[in-house]
């Protein structure tokens, strides 16, 4: 199932409560919102009334956060059913949540917990992805995770497993660049050699995001701009996609509503190539000096 | 295809996959240690050095349990900002590593979340308080908790259809008296002999941390307090005081009643409550109608 057919929406950003006071007084001419589905399932009030005058002017696409699918219980059906109820109301054009699992029976951890590497559990996750793309009736993308650990019994490497689920469930990928270059310097691998792997037809969407170097590793905390080495990333993989939708996620020490869409809007000018730097091989450098192999 | 059937071609986990799982979820669970580390013991009784090294397989820079901190840091840190998020007053009271310590990861360790939604995930907060806390200051912090609750949840909650009753009025009177009328699930009503909603919102003009340093704002106090929360007209969180005589009605529609019997139950109050309530009672129910806070549905 190749994502080519889908729009591409242009660029947009999460949508957040801070910022609603400036998106209706502004109306700004913004291309789309990207929402979290579980802010807007299961309540009424505010919430909903907030999401309908954004949907009034905006196109919204639903981002997911609580699916987990890879975790051991049964798909919860009474979940899904509410995240298809909210597609009718946003007339989302597809929906995302992310290739982990994150709850046991009788817990859920509100994490995106990794899934270890290997042929079965492609089969679990392929299977079930499958279903959910097939009950929502809508596209459906996972999304690669920023991961701070990898498991003895990993049969595979990250691209591998991410390539395979999405193509054995035929499903799409969302590709989030920034979480391609967490991951890397958590594990020491290229990021060029996990994007020239990976089913490019299948990506629908595209996520941006800041993150926080500690040194000994590197945290997704959505609190800074996109870094320079994440621009150049995308700059690369952006025209493999054929062109398509992408989002600046900002979560935490929030920006104003017009800072955060000014940073969306560079996206623009990386799309164009004009920013040219070099900034991706000299990370590569100092990644090497700091001893990642 | 229906559910049903989704479930019989889902296939089981693989058995090592759930294994993982469960050991994850037990380390990353794990209360934390001194400065927010791992602890050095896992909840298994082995060093969590070696019993990481079964399951993770070290970094780059990092070893195998150093990687599983991260999870077990972000769990906490994540639930516990929640939290923060959700009683934004009893977080204040405290500051963040007081709540932390007393309310947070003890409330956590006993109400580990167990729902997709974070909205759900402080339901059980003013019975953990009510069961577990033991200072001085509980019945504040619990009033707290309640409000806090309150706050979220009728910001929230989905509203019923409101019954017209000036037009019930005027076609069906006998039907109007008669009708079996429920407060909206966004109306909530309190008493105190403080005035905890001012307290409240001078209390959260100020970061989190800020009361640990400072002077509490003054808690007005002197009389019996009687509120009601709900949303106005425009969806946005709104509360009034109350006369004492309006809140015993109110609460009457809480657990539902009609017009026949709430006049009824007033006939049995004290002289002053019967007299102030019976004179108000039509002008109140034109209050509460435009404020829409009745319904005729059960919550």
């Amino acid at each position: 199932m190749s994502s080519r057919m889908l729009p591409n929406l242009g660029i947009g950003i999460g949508l957040r409560p801070p910022h609603y006071d400036d998106i209706f007084r502004l109306q700004p001419n913004i291309d789309w919102f990207e929402i979290i589905s579980e802010n807007f399932m299961a309540v009424g009030g505010k919430p909903l009334e907030n999401l309908d005058r954004i949907l009034e002017r905006y196109p919204v696409v639903q981002h997911g956060v609580s699916l987990a699918i890879g975790s051991p219980a049964p798909l919860n059906f009474d979940y899904l059913q509410k995240l298809k109820d909210l597609t009718r109301r946003t007339k989302t054009p597809w929906v995302s949540d992310h290739l982990c699992w994150g709850h046991l029976p009788g817990a859920h951890y509100h994490d995106l917990l990794p899934l270890p590497y290997t042929r079965d559990v492609i089969d679990y996750v392929a299977e079930r992805a499958r279903i959910v793309q097939d009950f929502l009736e809508l596209p459906f993308a996972l999304e690669n995770l920023s991961s701070y650990v990898a498991f003895t019994q990993d049969q595979m490497t990250e691209w591998e497993f991410y390539s395979a689920v999405v193509e054995q469930a035929d499903i799409h990928m969302m590709l989030d660049v920034n979480n391609i270059y967490v991951s890397s310097r958590n594990h020491g691998f290229d990021p060029k050699t996990y994007y020239q792997n990976i089913p490019m037809e299948r990506v629908l969407q595209i996520h941006l995001a800041g993150h926080s170097d500690y040194g000994d590793y590197v945290l997704d905390t959505h609190d800074h701009p996109v870094r320079n080495e994440v621009w150049d990333l995308y700059a690369e993989i952006y025209p493999l996609t054929g062109g398509v939708s992408t989002l600046l996620e900002w979560d935490d020490n929030l920006l104003s509503f017009e800072q955060t869409w000014a940073e969306a809007l560079k996206a623009k000018e990386f799309q164009k190539g004009i920013h040219k730097q070099d900034s991706l091989s000299s990370s590569f450098n100092n990644v090497k000096k700091a001893g990642v192999k | 295809m229906n559910h049903q059937s989704y479930c019989q071609t889902a296939d089981l986990p693989p058995l090592h996959l759930q294994k993982t799982q469960e050991w994850f979820a037990t380390i990353i669970t794990n209360k934390m240690g001194k400065n927010d580390t791992i602890q050095r013991y896992s909840p298994h009784g082995t060093l969590i050095a070696e019993e990481a090294s079964k399951y993770i397989v070290p970094g780059p820079k990092l070893r195998s349990h150093q990687r599983m901190q991260i999870y077990n840091q972000q769990y906490w840190w994540r639930l516990l900002k929640n939290l923060h998020s959700n009683f934004p007053l009893v977080t204040r009271l405290f500051g963040t590593r007081a709540f932390n310590e007393k309310i947070g990861v003890p409330y956590l360790l006993h109400y580990p979340p167990h729902h997709w939604s974070l909205n759900v995930m402080g339901e059980n907060m003013s019975e953990w308080i009510s069961e577990f806390y033991k200072e001085r200051d509980k019945s504040l912090v619990l009033n707290a908790t309640h409000l806090d609750r309150a706050f979220l949840t009728s910001f929230i909650v989905s509203r019923h259809p409101a019954p017209n009753l000036a037009i019930m009025a005027k076609n069906d009177p006998e039907g109007l008296l008669s009708m079996q009328l429920y407060l909206q699930p966004d109306v909530a009503l309190f008493s105190w002999e403080y005035d905890l909603f001012t307290f409240r919102k001078n209390f959260l003009k100020q970061g989190v941390d800020h009361w640990v340093e400072h002077r509490f704002p003054k808690l007005p106090k002197g009389k019996s307090f009687y509120f009601v929360l709900y949303r106005n007209i425009n969806n946005n969180m709104a509360w009034r005081e109350i006369k004492k005589e309006e809140f015993i009605l109110l609460e009457r529609f809480k657990n539902g009643t009609n017009i026949k019997d709430a006049c009824a139950f007033l006939e049995k109050q004290d002289a002053a409550i019967y007299e102030y309530a019976a004179s108000n009672l039509q002008k109140w129910l034109q209050e509460w109608t435009q404020a829409g806070w009745l319904t005729s549905e059960v919550s």
